[in-house]
């Protein structure tokens, strides 16, 4: 009976809001877009509730069975424990609890001005660290679809940045040609044909580009080259994966709201 | 030629501490000493657009400006966030700041007191300015602020109610707003204030993300949903460029204090870090990839 009346009330909700959208009716349309949003606002209160409920269990429960790693939920904890003491209960300055959370020479502010706030930038800064390593070794020309991946990213990452533009565009056409040569060398028999064929396009290449004058091609300009690659393949691939989330957002909440999709009750 | 491949190979093979440690140091150099390394900034289209929809904005219009980003997103987010608050009040247009994360009101606090500290201009809180607190709820909160914005918030920042506020005076709806400006690193973002605000009430909105949701959120720009984008540290760098350029131009002003020193950004100083960690790690790509071939040749 508790479940059936779990899915009624999901069902029930569910198509209310649905309708809510396309029929004009004001007190619908009302208790969709002031009533429901309250609602919203306060169970999600209560979800940050049980989320610390949850987060204490899962903690404590590793520390009490002194599992794998045990000792970082002790500072987990201790970080909590000090943060809700400084947030409810010990202000340490003049201004009255409540403002105090973003008030200069409260504890709480301190705290967050001056462990959080490194502490979460230095996180992100690390990535850096791991981008470059994890570049060097997975960025490989092993097939078509890695090459593509590979030369797509180098030309973003040198061409969002400043000194992209610095690279004349003689320099952008050799990079095409080695690029081009990497992509064809295994198909060269004669490793010296390969590389007399690669010397004679460095050389030619630039002067038949700069006589025709087709060096003020987009292509040459690196910065230009990356806008065209945000703008045209990145915004295509971008728009299938959205129509493909939005599509399958609709395949599901139709299973929701008509009692099919069970396991978000924990069936 | 053998010795120059061993070379090679060994290039690719390189210890991952030794890259960590160049990869420090090519940005650590960069930001200690600017002078340096001094690159100049070429501004995108992008960005171009983002600043001409802020500056087309006339004396008294209202600019609702989201913060979406925390601690870790601050040095790429936040220097965009204080360029743009200075463009805007440049040119007296009423701020209203949100933020839909948890760390956002610490970011719109700190956006607010750079701009102030700076004594660019003489703004007064309720008057020029109104921070409005956090709601838990993201999009929802959007929709809120899209259909009654007074269900939501009642009270600003500093708990002061807001029908005590002249600047809220007529403020009830995302209607009410001239624009929107979001600042965003992640969900909910400049998508969500498409999809359940901007769109649908005809609102214009421009946003300064991440470099990482760029991507994700370039389809908007594309169809017009969204007006410009300042993507990551480089958007935020060329913003900077565009606002201190019109700043010193700008002499007759009447909202900037003409005894005020004008600097360049925060991130403007730092494109050239990024730089020399991205042209770095394109050799290393290079050098990872010769070896590569060299290696695969040998086992054939």
């Amino acid at each position: 009976m508790k479940r059936q009346l779990a899915y009624f009330l999901v069902i029930f909700i569910g198509f209310l809001t649905l309708l809510g959208h396309f029929i004009n009716y004001s007190p619908l349309n009302n208790f969709i877009d002031n009533d429901a949003t309250q609602w919203f606002d306060i169970i999600s209160g209560f979800a940050a509730f049980l989320g610390v409920i949850n987060l204490l269990q899962l903690h404590l429960n590793k520390i009490a069975n002194k599992r794998d790693n045990w000792r970082y939920s002790i500072i987990t904890l201790a970080g909590f424990t000090i943060m809700i003491i400084f947030g409810f209960i010990y202000n340490g300055s003049s201004v009255a609890m409540g403002p105090h959370l973003k008030e200069d020479g409260s504890a709480f502010y301190w705290m967050f001005q001056n462990i959080y706030l490194p502490l979460g930038a230095t996180m992100f800064a690390l990535l850096a660290f791991f981008v470059a390593s994890a570049s060097y070794r997975a960025f490989k020309i092993r097939n078509f679809e890695a090459t593509l991946l590979l030369i797509s990213g180098v030309f973003l990452m040198i061409g969002r940045v400043p000194i992209g533009q610095l690279i004349p565009w003689w320099m952008a056409l050799e990079i095409y040609i080695c690029l081009f040569f990497a992509l064809i060398a295994n198909r060269f028999e004669e490793k010296k044909k390969m590389l007399f064929s690669l010397v004679i396009c460095i050389i030619v290449l630039p002067l038949i580009t700069y006589f025709l004058n087709l060096h003020n091609l987009s292509i040459f300009k690196i910065p230009e080259l990356q806008e065209w690659i945000m703008d045209v393949p990145a915004t295509a691939g971008s728009r299938a994966i959205m129509i493909g989330i939005a599509l399958g957002t609709i395949a599901q909440s139709y299973r929701i709201i008509t009692g099919r999709e069970r396991s978000i009750l924990g069936d | 030629m053998e010795l120059i491949k061993k070379i090679f190979i060994q290039l690719g093979q390189l210890d991952r501490r030794f890259i960590f440690l160049l990869i420090g140091l090519s940005v650590l150099i960069p930001l200690l000493k600017p002078d340096w390394i001094n690159i100049p900034i070429k501004t995108t289209t992008n960005s171009k657009i983002v600043f001409e929809e802020l500056n087309n904005l006339k004396e008294g219009d209202k600019v609702l400006v989201s913060f979406e980003y925390g601690a870790s997103t601050k040095p790429e987010i936040h220097p965009m966030s204080v360029a743009v608050l200075q463009h805007l009040f440049s040119n007296g247009v009423k701020v209203y700041t949100v933020p839909l994360w948890p760390e956002g009101l610490m970011m719109a606090k700190y956006a607010i007191e750079e701009v102030v500290s700076s004594d660019l201009f003489n703004i007064e809180e309720h008057v020029d300015y109104v921070s409005l607190p956090y709601k838990a709820g993201g999009e929802i909160i959007i929709r809120g602020i899209a259909t009654d914005m007074r269900s939501i918030f009642t009270q600003d920042v500093n708990n002061v109610l807001l029908t005590e506020i002249p600047m809220m005076t007529g403020i009830n709806n995302i209607t009410d707003f001239d624009f929107v400006f979001d600042l965003s690193a992640g969900v909910p973002g400049n998508a969500e204030w498409v999809q359940f605000a901007c769109d649908e009430y005809k609102i214009p909105l421009s946003s300064g993300c991440t470099s990482i949701m760029v991507t994700d959120a370039i389809p908007y720009v594309e169809s017009g949903q969204i007006r410009g984008i300042l993507a990551g540290m480089p958007g935020a760098a060329e913003y900077e460029q565009m606002v201190f350029e019109y700043l010193n131009n700008d002499t007759y002003n009447k909202y900037l204090n003409k005894e005020a020193v004008i600097v360049p950004g925060k991130a403007t100083s730092r494109m050239s870090a990024q730089s020399i960690a991205h042209l770095l790690m394109v050799i290393f790509i290079v050098f990872g990839n010769i070896s590569y071939y060299l290696i695969r040749k040998r086992k054939i």
